[in-house]
């Protein structure tokens, strides 16, 4: 839940990065940490195992200055995506404001996207959020390998909100900044709409 | 069911930075944290610069939250205390209700005992104003960026 601090005149806003195990969470926030300049990011940490699959979480947090007289800060979370880890990804999702959905566009993963969406759905209700409103876009990621689905069956079977969505390469960067700045928008127009 | 924004007011931060500036003289601990549930730093007192509030926020929150998933797996309702021991120095944490943690940093010459007494003290005397903070109003428009402020923020 966005915190508005009148205090110090500051709005803080969670957003998770979300999606099957491998699916490239981790390589979204790294690729924005690379690009921001030191001015608007904090410290990047990665709670991973040795083979640096995300184990807790990752967190990235930025800071846009002050804009309309409020500093505007938004916190960044990957979740880990592998199955096992559903009850990791329920703490994570507390208070999140918006997601990014992550999704593999391999032909072979294609069940795993659909059952991250589930689980997804599931322990978003759990925090008491809701998958049909709350601020979401979907990246489908790793356009760049040869046995991939269709973005318009993508479309048909994971985008059932018809939200924003972007193709990525995530380590190349493509997809990661707009997906995140359509997000950060959904996040404020609701929070003031 | 709209989850909007909590709000802190001013007097209500200026009441909680003394109880934590009071709790740190009393108790003679190192620093005081107050995270809330979603993991964002709400306050603190001053501290050695080499430590990061926002991270420490974030890595005691989840932490704390991994804690309490633990608890139900052997049937407790909750872990309302969570402490870390090291060499030099200790984290205490203590539940605020279920808004958030109070984080109390001490040296490992600071008896235990007094840091359990003002802690529990303190989040007797915090609980109202966090829960005051779960207002879920939505901001006003002229306080946030709007969509063209972001696009001119920069290279994105
Ligand atoms: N070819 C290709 N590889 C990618 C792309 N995005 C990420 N990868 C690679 O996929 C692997 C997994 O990426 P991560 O970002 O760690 O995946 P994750 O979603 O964080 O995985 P978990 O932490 O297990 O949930 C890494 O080797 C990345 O370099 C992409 O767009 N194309
Ligand atoms: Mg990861």
């Amino acid at each position: 839940m966005t915190m508005l601090n009148y205090a110090k005149k500051e709005i803080i806003c969670k957003i998770v990065y979300y999606g099957p195990g491998l699916s490239g969470k981790t390589t979204n926030l790294k690729f924005i940490y690379g690009k921001m300049d030191t001015q608007y990011k904090g410290k990047m940490i990665a709670i991973a195992t040795e083979t640096e699959r995300t184990l807790f979480f990752d967190f990235l947090p930025l800071d846009f200055g002050k804009i309309k007289g409020f500093t505007t800060k938004f916190q960044l979370y990957t979740v880990p995506g592998q199955a096992i880890y559903t009850n990791s990804r329920k703490l994570i999702l507390k208070g999140a404001d918006g997601i990014v959905f992550v999704a593999d566009s391999q032909i072979d993963r294609m069940d795993d996207n659909k059952s991250s969406l589930k689980d997804m759905a599931l322990n978003l209700r759990e925090q008491g959020l809701d998958i049909r409103n709350i601020p979401l876009v979907m990246q489908w990621n790793k356009r760049d390998l040869p046995n991939i689905v269709p973005v318009e069956k993508l479309e048909e079977t994971l985008n059932f909100r018809k939200v924003p969505t972007f193709e990525g390469v995530a380590h190349k960067g493509i997809g990661v900044m707009s997906a995140l700045k359509t997000v950060i928008k959904m996040v404020l127009n609701k929070l003031g709409g | 069911m709209f989850k909007g924004s909590k709000v802190l007011q001013p007097e209500d931060l200026n009441q909680m930075n003394n109880i934590i500036e009071k709790l740190k003289t009393q108790s003679k601990c190192l620093v005081v944290l107050i995270v809330d549930d979603s993991g964002h730093l709400i306050t603190n007192t001053e501290s050695d610069p080499s430590i990061d509030p926002i991270l420490l926020g974030t890595l005691t929150a989840g932490n704390f939250g991994a804690t309490n998933e633990l608890a139900k797996l052997i049937g407790e309702a909750e872990f309302t205390l969570v402490l870390h021991e090291g060499n030099k120095e200790n984290i205490h944490m203590l539940a605020i209700g279920d808004c958030g943690i109070l984080v109390v940093i001490f040296a490992n010459t600071t008896p235990i005992g007094l840091i359990r007494m003002y802690s529990q003290k303190s989040v007797t005397a915090l609980l109202p104003y966090l829960e005051k903070m779960q207002v879920e109003k939505k901001a006003s428009k002229k306080d946030l960026p709007s969509d063209e402020d972001l696009e001119n923020l920069f290279n994105w």
